[in-house]
């Protein structure tokens, strides 16, 4: 079943054409890579997709529903998380409180509700509670859970954002670069980790990454993009042995030199 | 089981707290002289608009200037409303009062109440539009919307009587009140803040692309920590009005909403502590300092009375602050009922030990 649509989006910032004609039809349960040079529209496109950009041309459907033009909280409610490129994690809240703000989308307690401490509040508060606790241990942060959050080393961070992402209960995820900074080794642990969760959150996930390594490890299919354009589309090897995207990773052919 | 009695430990700490408070207020408000009361009635309300301002600068981060025109709001709809009809006759002496406002008066609990409730309904008109801006167009606008309120009140003479204000207000503001409606305060926002709402209106303050990809809602939860300072900064300025016995629009100048910034930012922008104890301390620092305005003579050196030097000596504290405690005095450090009974326990444990 398809989960997601994006039926040829286009997005124009001025006359620069970041994304053009973007289409991609994932299946439920599908682990997809996304890569390109710098500044080919990768992070755009997670842009389009969670709302925070309006696509100029094309729609973009989320379990056949239209989601174009909808709030980027609405579509996170309906079930898209991400987590981003450059770290954005609230760096002065606590670990433990960076994943229940994530809960905090299915909280049906009103307001007075929740400052009176009402028992309909009390016990959703504890539920989100060990939610977000349970999602910690997944991450392997359940003892740093009182910290701040901006004091954590890189890596955690990294887990910490994928934790808070999991918490509004996703059926997508869309990673943007998550092994960026990391050494071989927490690369390799980073690779099981993906696979762990998508299979116990049966999620659907779209990865962009440049760790070569880790988009030919994981990802069944792979997109190419450059300059805005899917320049190719297919397994791994396929990817590894087009043309076009050699020429994009290493520039003009060789003959011309 | 331990977590059971301690608690209950809590609960006790508190109860004590409440009637310590209460005997306190009772004694004050019988023993101590007018100027003293008037002085701790000042640091109650300086309190209840430190707090409601932290919530919406120090908590939300969004820088907002229009305190002011929130109390001016509160102060004046409370006023119209307590002020008995022979007053307003008296006071409208220029251009009347119009019709429903001439022959109405409650008593000052309701008047307090719609008070807050007629500047959180301005809260929210300002809000809705304006927390669209970030940062310092949003300091802008709100001051804009706090200066428009005075402008509106000194021109709106069948009103607010225009630049006369009003004057001979029932003096109903004491310690019950002020310090009651303080406690009242800390305990809604701290509540608030601690919960669910309040981890989302951190995050807003943290990183608000992130709150927002995290199913945050940013307008309803912006508008609602506007419309709740909003609220309290009304019931303040009412509060206010009835101490002083007279406001007129010029009462609630940008001069009142920097007083306010001042607590917040010595306090600690999202500190509840710090704002309490730095807005008590400003309301006493205020009438301690008169004395500087006084003149003075130095080694024989004479210096005339200068008025405003107070301002200058807050302004050099203010300085001082941001150059030397980045983030106000107590940061967002909080001291809890936890702390008070685990310094309270482990210093009665330590006479045990000693003795």
């Amino acid at each position: 079943m398809s989960i997601l649509k994006a039926d040829y989006i286009t997005i124009r910032f001025g006359g620069l054409t970041a994304v053009s004609d973007f289409y991609l039809n994932l299946e439920e349960g599908e682990l997809v890579g996304l890569i390109g040079p710098n500044g080919a529209g990768k992070t755009t496109v997670f842009n389009m997709l969670t709302g925070v950009y309006k696509p100029t041309k094309g729609e973009i459907y989320f379990n056949n529903k239209e989601i174009t033009r909808k709030r980027i909280d609405k579509i996170t409610a309906l079930g898209i998380a991400r987590t981003f490129q450059n770290i954005r994690l609230f760096t002065n809240l606590s670990v433990l409180d960076n994943v229940m703000v994530g809960c905090h989308l299915r909280l049906k307690s009103s307001v007075l509700n929740a400052i009176f401490y009402l028992p309909q509040y009390s016990q959703e508060e504890s539920y989100m509670r060990e939610e977000a606790e349970q999602l910690l241990k997944e991450v392997n942060l359940e003892n740093l859970k009182n910290n701040l959050a901006g004091g954590l080393p890189y890596g955690e961070q990294r887990k910490l954002e994928i934790a808070r992402a999991l918490a509004t209960r996703p059926k997508l995820l869309l990673l943007d670069e998550p092994a960026a900074g990391m050494n071989p080794h927490e690369t390799k642990d980073l690779m099981i980790f993906i696979q762990r969760i998508q299979e116990k959150f049966k999620l659907t996930i779209i990865l962009i990454e440049h760790d070569m390594k880790v988009v030919m490890g994981i990802c069944k299919r792979i997109l190419v993009l450059d300059y805005g354009k899917t320049i190719a589309e297919g397994n791994p090897v396929e990817i590894q042995h087009n043309p076009e995207v050699i020429k994009a990773y290493l520039g003009v052919e060789a003959h011309y030199a | 089981m331990k977590k059971v009695k301690k608690k209950s430990n809590y609960l006790s700490l508190k109860i004590i707290a409440i009637l310590g408070v209460i005997t306190f207020i009772f004694i004050a408000q019988r023993s101590f002289d007018a100027y003293v009361i008037r002085i701790l009635n000042l640091c109650g309300i300086y309190v209840i608009l430190g707090v409601s301002l932290n919530l919406i600068n120090g908590f939300t981060g969004q820088f907002s200037l229009g305190h002011a025109g929130f109390m001016s709001i509160g102060a004046y709809a409370s006023a119209l409303l307590y002020m008995s009809p022979e007053l307003k006759e008296v006071n409208y002496f220029i251009t009347p009062i119009i019709w429903p406002l001439s022959v109405i008066q409650i008593p000052f609990i309701f008047s307090l109440i719609i008070a807050g409730l007629v500047s959180a309904g301005v809260g929210f008109l300002v809000g809705a539009p304006c927390l669209r801006l970030k940062g310092d167009y949003l300091a802008i606008v709100t001051f804009g919307f706090s200066e428009i309120i005075r402008v509106l009140f000194c021109n709106l003479q069948s009103i607010t009587n225009g630049p006369l204000g009003l004057k001979g207000l029932p003096s109903y503001t004491d310690l019950w009140w002020t310090w009651g409606i303080a406690i009242l305060t800390i305990w809604f926002i701290k509540n608030l803040i601690n919960s669910s709402y309040g981890r989302a209106l951190k995050s807003i303050r943290e990183d608000e692309v992130a709150a927002e990809a995290m199913g945050v809602n940013l307008f309803y939860h912006k508008v609602l920590s506007f419309v709740i300072g909003a609220f309290f900064a009304g019931i303040g300025g009412a509060l206010l009005g009835s101490l002083v016995m007279t406001i007129d629009p010029n009462t609630f100048s940008f001069f009142m909403t920097f007083q306010i910034i001042i607590i917040v930012i010595v306090g600690g922008l999202g500190s509840i502590t710090g704002t309490v104890i730095v807005g008590a301390a400003f309301a006493i620092l205020m009438e301690v300092l008169r004395s500087v305005e006084s003149p003075m003579s130095f080694f024989g050196l004479n210096i005339p009375g200068i008025p405003g030097m107070r301002m200058l000596i807050f302004s050099i504290l203010l300085m001082i602050v941001i150059l030397f405690f980045h983030q106000g005095l107590m940061g967002t450090k909080e001291c809890s009922w936890e702390w008070l009974y685990h310094k309270f326990g482990r210093s009665k444990k330590e006479i045990e030990e000693g003795s």
